[in-house]
């Protein structure tokens, strides 16, 4: 068996490099592959479209106060922070009324480079949060190299790590109750996994049909020598850290807050279905009244019966089963 | 513009040295002063006494009425908000600071633009005649994204990320230590097996027979067979009328057991591994007694390693034998293992998950009662050999160690992680860094299938790190390998072999090392391994 922690050592070669499945995660398995394109398929024709509010940091808390008090806005999907180091995460989660504008039941998502894992984790045991939350999960996103642009450089610099960090790390969290064997309505369990890679493909040539730019317009009709100069247009959000939250909740309100500045490199891109919160995000059309009439119609996604029998269910309990067979 | 440039500063003579200092009319210096200034709360400032403290700085002589109109100007112009920078005239020229980010966002900026845009700037006018021609376009593009990545900022971020070159030694060390020389890079371009299905024209998979694929150069193109001699390949066995080509890849590939039964069991695909001969590699082989050499040269000399008298781990040039105990860990009594001075301990105690397991699971109460804290405790350590400061090989002097804390590795389930951490912490620990055992199977690729969470499948295992005592005591050593571990999975709850590496990487080839819950699998030189099932 090949090591690649010692081939690391050896030749710095990292060891993500030689997984075979980093561009597509599913390959080899066909019915998978068939379910996440029909999800994906779904999640694209029933969203809303894309939102884009832009503000500062600290006048995010009050505006999202205000809204929920005034117009009662709500959101089932909640993530919180990019792969960025800049990030003001503790302060607006703070100050943020978490548990009122998560409707139930619901999710929420903080991303964080892993020198903030203890920041967090002292939110996370705070009395509001676990009360009302429960932590179900922790993801990582891996970058490819120490090259790219979600390589967290700083983790290293400052501390008293003693590994080489290169992980971002998610807590997934839910409030109120879902049941993964019956409530498939709301949510559809083990599609994805917790483990993201980052591939070589651009990012934003994967998500080229969601943005909402006459940018990718052209990038689709130049040919690859153009392309090499789009890869370093990226976005500070990969798309496979959306796609996680949408393959799982069936919801379709769902608002991501950026709480810092991300720099030219890395643009705050727009995505359909999402309300994106940033000080840097490109659209500013976001008006509570008009999403909360445009989101009313359709709360959760229908249910497909295509995708019911391909997605991965829990067992039917065995006793049940010995009943009726009799 | 430049005229306010002038105007403001009229008393200074040296131009040159006047627009190093501006950008526009922002005056650079000042901006940089006053986040210099700043601290965390707001604060009024005299303005004589800051212009005074701001000449005496950048060795200048600005008056004060300059100072004003400069501060003005960012006032008025640039740091729109209006509170968090204030220019109180009625108390007597005071200034008060409340807030830095908009003033730190602008110094940012007028850095960037003033060290960059120069550049830009002689590149726009030559490119942007003739707008229409697109590639010219995206040259230009490109080239400012580039030089964005140019800022100071960024040149001192990636100083400062610069490795020490103790730890560029200690990784050319740990180089000529071993050579991996099993490891076989596996095809990463090959998705639809077209490629490595050429490999059956030429391998016979009964026989076995190596082959030399510089033989077909007729045949194949000289990329195939570089390919093909060095990297494993890996082959879909279809058995007629049973493997389902639609169904895909079996989940459990070459950990199936009905197809290890029979092949006839399993209509999913296998998949068979064709391992390249890696013999015929010469270069290899020379290099390898190089380093012989420099290692005898080596062992010849002392005891300790002089690069681990700098952390106190117990570091021996031999290995010492493996030790298994078997107990149970719940009633074994800790205070036996106290004067061992362990460096390194691996935890995998068996969390109670909620589902029916092949083992034992032990409650979470039980965990917790556990006496940790005897492990690492401070200690006063045998005694060392070490060698006289003045470097004379005779005069080795015996000298106590005082050996406090070290290292904890414990594995968590995704249930347990905070659990983890407070176990870590209630017995003395800091939580340094989370390892992650990312899971791949045969055909290295991650595990997505077979529901193994409860609401995202898991393709990856969890390692709190946790430290105790004075981290600069490893301070050189650290840092050395990723906070993850890519590695094939084995035997159910079997962990990768890859940690014990990486922990002896930490303290010291041979360190005195502990494992708590270990199995027969788990037996190691230089650990002591405690467990039931020894």
């Amino acid at each position: 068996m090949n090591n690649y922690t010692e081939n690391y050592i050896q030749t710095d070669e990292f060891p993500q490099q030689y997984i075979r499945n980093k561009e597509n995660t599913v390959e080899g398995y066909p019915k998978l592959q068939k379910l996440m394109d029909l999800k994906e398929q779904q999640v694209v024709t029933h969203s809303t479209k894309a939102y884009g509010c832009r503000m500062n940091v600290d006048k995010m808390t009050p505006y999202l106060k205000k809204w929920l008090a005034e117009d009662g806005l709500n959101f089932d999907v909640v993530m919180i922070g990019c792969l960025s180091e800049n990030q003001f995460l503790y302060p607006v989660l703070r100050s943020l009324p978490i548990d009122k504008l998560i409707s139930k039941p619901g999710f929420l998502f903080i991303w964080a480079s892993s020198t903030k894992i203890n920041e967090l984790s002292r939110y996370l045991n705070e009395e509001i949060v676990t009360k009302k939350f429960r932590r179900s999960e922790e993801l990582i996103f891996i970058p490819v190299d120490k090259d790219s642009c979600f390589y967290p450089g700083m983790a290293n610099g400052t501390d008293e790590s003693l590994l080489d960090k290169m992980q971002w790390h998610c807590w997934m969290c839910i409030t109120g109750t879902v049941r993964r064997a019956t409530d498939g309505h709301l949510i559809h369990c083990n599609v994805d996994t917790d483990l993201i890679l980052e591939n070589e493909t651009p990012i934003s040539s994967t998500d080229s049909e969601n943005t909402f730019e006459s940018q990718t317009q052209t990038q689709k009709d130049s040919n690859s020598k153009h392309s090499s100069i789009f890869k370093k247009n990226n976005n500070c959000v990969p798309s496979e850290i959306y796609k996680i939250a949408e393959n799982f909740s069936t919801a379709t309100r769902r608002l991501h807050i950026i709480p810092g500045r991300t720099g030219l490199n890395m643009p705050v891109r727009l995505r359909k279905g999402w309300v994106i919160m940033s000080p840097d995000v490109m659209l500013n059309n976001f008006k509570p009244k008009e999403y909360i009439k445009e989101t009313e119609q359709l709360l959760n996604l229908p249910e497909d019966p295509e995708i019911e029998k391909l997605r991965p269910k829990s067992p039917v309990q065995k006793p049940k089963y010995k009943n009726s067979a009799h | 513009m430049s005229n306010t440039v002038l105007t403001n500063v009229g008393d200074s003579t040296d131009n040159d040295k006047i627009s190093k200092y501006y950008y526009n009319d922002i005056n650079i210096r000042l901006l940089s002063y006053l986040t210099i200034i700043y601290n965390n709360k707001s604060n009024k400032y005299n303005l004589d006494l800051f212009t005074i403290s701001f000449n005496e700085y950048y060795k200048s002589k600005i008056d004060k009425a300059n100072i004003k109109k400069d501060l003005e100007t960012l006032i008025e112009y640039y740091i729109d908000d209006g509170s968090s920078l204030i220019l109180d005239q009625n108390d007597e020229d005071c200034l008060m600071i409340n807030d830095l980010v908009d003033i730190k966002i602008l110094l940012d900026k007028v850095i960037r633009y003033s060290s960059d845009v120069k550049e830009v700037r002689q590149n726009k006018s030559k490119n942007v005649q003739n707008p229409t021609d697109y590639k010219n376009l995206m040259n230009l593009l490109s080239s400012t994204c580039e030089s964005n990545n140019n800022t100071d900022y960024n040149k001192l971020n990636k100083l400062l990320n610069e490795k020490t070159y103790f730890h560029k030694l200690y990784r050319e060390r740990l180089k000529h230590k071993n050579d991996n020389k099993n490891f076989i890079p596996v095809c990463t371009d090959d998705h639809n097996y077209q490629h490595s299905m050429k490999i059956l024209k030429y391998y016979n998979i009964n026989s076995n027979k190596t082959i030399d694929w510089t033989k077909f150069k007729t045949q194949l193109s000289s990329d195939e067979i570089h390919c093909f001699s060095n990297k494993i390949h890996f082959l879909p066995i279809i058995v007629k009328n049973v493997t389902d080509l639609q169904l895909g890849d079996c989940s459990y590939l070459d950990t199936c057991h009905k197809f290890q039964q029979n092949n006839i069991n399993c209509k999913y695909i296998h998949y068979f591994e064709y391992r390249p001969n890696h013999s015929i590699d010469l270069t290899h082989n020379n290099n390898k007694t190089g380093k012989n050499c420099f290692i005898e040269f080596e062992e010849s000399i002392d005891e300790i390693d002089p690069l681990f008298t700098f952390n106190i781990s117990n570091y021996k040039k031999t290995a010492r034998k493996a030790i298994p105990i078997k107990c149970d860990i719940r009633k074994y009594d800790f205070t036996k293992l106290q004067s061992q001075n362990f460096n390194a301990i691996i935890a995998d105690p068996p969390w109670n998950i909620h589902m029916n397991l092949p083992y034992g699971t032990c409650n979470d109460q039980e965990l917790f009662e556990l006496p940790l804290h005897k492990l690492q405790s401070p200690k006063m350590n045998e005694y060392y050999n070490v060698f006289d400061k003045t470097g004379d090989c005779n005069a080795i002097s015996n000298r106590f160690v005082y050996k406090k804390g070290g290292i904890m590795a414990l594995w968590v389930t995704v249930r347990s992680i905070n659990l983890g951490k407070q176990l870590l912490v209630a017995n003395g620990y800091k939580i340094m860094n989370e390892l992650s055992w990312i899971k791949i199977n045969q055909l290295c690729r991650t595990i997505v299938t077979g529901r193994t969470g409860h609401w995202l499948n898991h393709s990856k295992e969890h390692l709190l790190i946790g430290y105790k005592g004075n981290v600069d005591d490893w301070l050189l050593l650290r840092q050395q390998d990723l906070d993850y571990i890519v590695s094939q999975t084995r035997e159910t709850s079997r962990k990768p072999d890859e940690l014990y590496d990486i922990l002896e990487r930490l303290c010291g080839e041979h360190s005195n090392n502990l494992e708590l819950f270990g199995r027969e699998t788990n037996l190691r030189k230089s650990w002591v391994t405690l467990g039931n099932q020894l």
